[in-house]
């Protein structure tokens, strides 16, 4: 087990008799991409509203970056950047948004400028102009997640952030998680409803279920169960008899189609990498 | 506390929406057409029905707007929550807002009653121009007070709309409504109201009395609205 930076200890919450989360326990290691995996109402968004104080807790504890009081819990939450839809004034420009947010998170406005310029530049916005009233969707999410990275915060909360984006917008958050964590060194808790869109972006997952966390796996879990080899054949009878003589049991057979994920790029161009 | 409203009153300047109904008043007061002897006088009274019947809208509309409507609407409270703000900071930030903006836009209003004196080459006495801050004063004291007042109404009901329907008929109604109680059943309620007192201040500050208590009775009508905003804020549920 790794540095924790997110502990949850058996986190209840209700509202009014209704039972949302039923005893949520979770760690989330110094480094990890954590994916957050879970069918709608599940309670992922309400693990995060614990998280950030966005909701009071019925009972259990929260503990970031390692604080065991309240009030260390309330200053750690500095260390967190997150996106949960996205927040913006849209009568602001995209960097006049981050101004007012790189102010309330106590940027330094002189290295202000030179971090809005970064997150931009990242998440691709530094050319657009225009109040975010024009934005499209995909625009705003990700004006959502530069805000989210910006200052540089060592845990990043990323609350559903591929809703309703197209799938070249879907790889370049899929891709832009990988970064964070590979360039910036920081710890991502990520949320989905689609499994696999989670799949080959996080190393450890929590499935959640019904308002507890049911298990959490880690990549290494996944493997172990699968081990498969791949092979391509141009006679498929000729290695199924090939196959038999050697001794080796065919327990399997799958016919793959492509995904409409690789029929999309395939005709449109860019790629999921 | 104060990075958010740095923040916000930036943000806020930068919204053209927010320069519309001061610009329509600046335009209906540009288009005063008062001609011959006109002087301090005829002014003063002038302004003292635009002060209590008409300038409050022109400052309380756009400020709770800004204020509170764009912050609902936009959702950003939740980022400064999110990184370890309380939220009592954040309704007192907000509250603060709210009264730095009224301020600044009384402010222009007094600075269009000067350009407006000047018009009319009145050349007011140091009485009459204490006279003419005063009225301002009151004014502003009291769009602040119900400003107070309506976002109690707001933090109930997560609808900047209905604090401002709140304070737009609270402006109007309410100093009518209180008098009317106080002649029929003899309860002083206008007077103890913040609006009695702030008029009462500033009757005790023009004749050189003492106005410490009235002005100390308004700052505790104020400071009860914003517990209230607290406690109603403290237990609300963030909706992402």
């Amino acid at each position: 087990m790794g540095e924790a930076v997110i502990e949850l200890k058996d986190i209840k919450k209700n509202y009014g008799s209704h039972a949302v989360l039923k005893g949520v326990n979770m760690q989330v290691n110094k480094g990890d991409i954590y994916g957050l995996v879970g069918r709608n109402g599940a309670g992922k968004t309400t693990i995060f509203k614990m998280i950030l104080g966005l909701s009071e807790i019925t009972d259990g504890t929260v503990s970031i970056a390692g604080s065991r009081t309240k009030k260390e819990l309330y200053a750690n939450r500095n260390k967190i950047g997150f996106f949960v839809g996205a927040k913006y004034f849209n009568y602001l420009s995209a960097r006049d948004n981050l101004k007012y947010f790189a102010t309330v998170k106590g940027i330094p406005r002189r290295k202000a400028r030179e971090e809005i310029d970064r997150v931009l530049e990242i998440v691709g916005l530094q050319n657009v102009k225009k109040p975010v009233r024009t934005f499209s969707l995909g625009m705003g999410q990700r004006l959502g997640i530069a805000n989210a990275i910006l200052g540089n915060p060592e845990i990043l909360i990323l609350d559903e952030p591929t809703n309703g984006l197209d799938p070249q917008g879907i790889a370049d958050v899929r891709n832009m998680v990988r970064r964070f964590r590979e360039e910036y060194g920081m710890t991502v808790i990520v949320s989905s409803h689609i499994l696999g869109e989670l799949e080959h972006t996080a190393d450890r997952f929590g499935i959640v279920n019904e308002g507890i966390v049911v298990k959490e796996i880690t990549q290494d879990d996944l493997n172990e169960k699968k081990s498969v080899i791949e092979i391509e054949v141009d006679d498929l009878e000729r290695a199924r008899q090939l196959l038999g003589e050697g001794g080796v049991k065919i327990t399997r057979e799958m016919a793959e189609k492509s995904t409409l994920e690789d029929y999309y790029f395939r005709l449109v161009g860019g790629s999921a990498e | 506390m104060r990075r958010l409203i740095r923040a916000d009153i930036r943000r806020i300047l930068l919204k053209i929406g927010f320069y519309v109904l001061p610009a329509i008043y600046l335009l209906i007061s540009i288009s005063d057409t008062q001609k011959g002897d006109y002087g301090f006088e005829d002014m003063y009274q002038a302004n003292q029905f635009t002060y209590k019947y008409m300038i409050s809208y022109f400052a309380i509309i756009p400020v709770f707007m800004s204020v509170y409507a764009d912050e609902l609407r936009s959702g950003a409270w939740v980022v400064a929550i999110g990184r370890g703000m309380s939220r009592r900071k954040i309704v007192m930030a907000k509250f603060l807002d709210g009264t730095i903006l009224t301020i600044l836009l009384y402010a222009f209003f007094f600075a269009l009653d000067v350009v407006g004196m000047a018009r009319h080459m009145i050349t007011p006495t140091a009485l009459q121009m204490e006279r003419a801050v005063l009225l301002n004063v009151a004014s502003c004291l009291k769009a602040i007070s119900f400003m107070g007042f309506a976002s109690v109404f707001v933090y109930l009901t997560w609808n900047a709309s209905v604090g401002i329907i709140v304070e737009i008929i609270a402006t109007a109604f309410s100093e009518m409504a209180l008098g009317w109680v106080q002649e029929q059943f003899r309860i002083p309620m206008l007077d103890m109201s913040f609006i009695g007192q702030v008029d009462q201040a500033c009757a005790n500050f023009a004749a050189g009395r003492s106005c410490v208590l009235q002005f100390a009775v308004v700052i505790v009508y104020v400071a009860a609205f914003i517990l209230i905003s607290m406690a109603l804020y403290g237990r609300k549920e963030l909706e992402l």
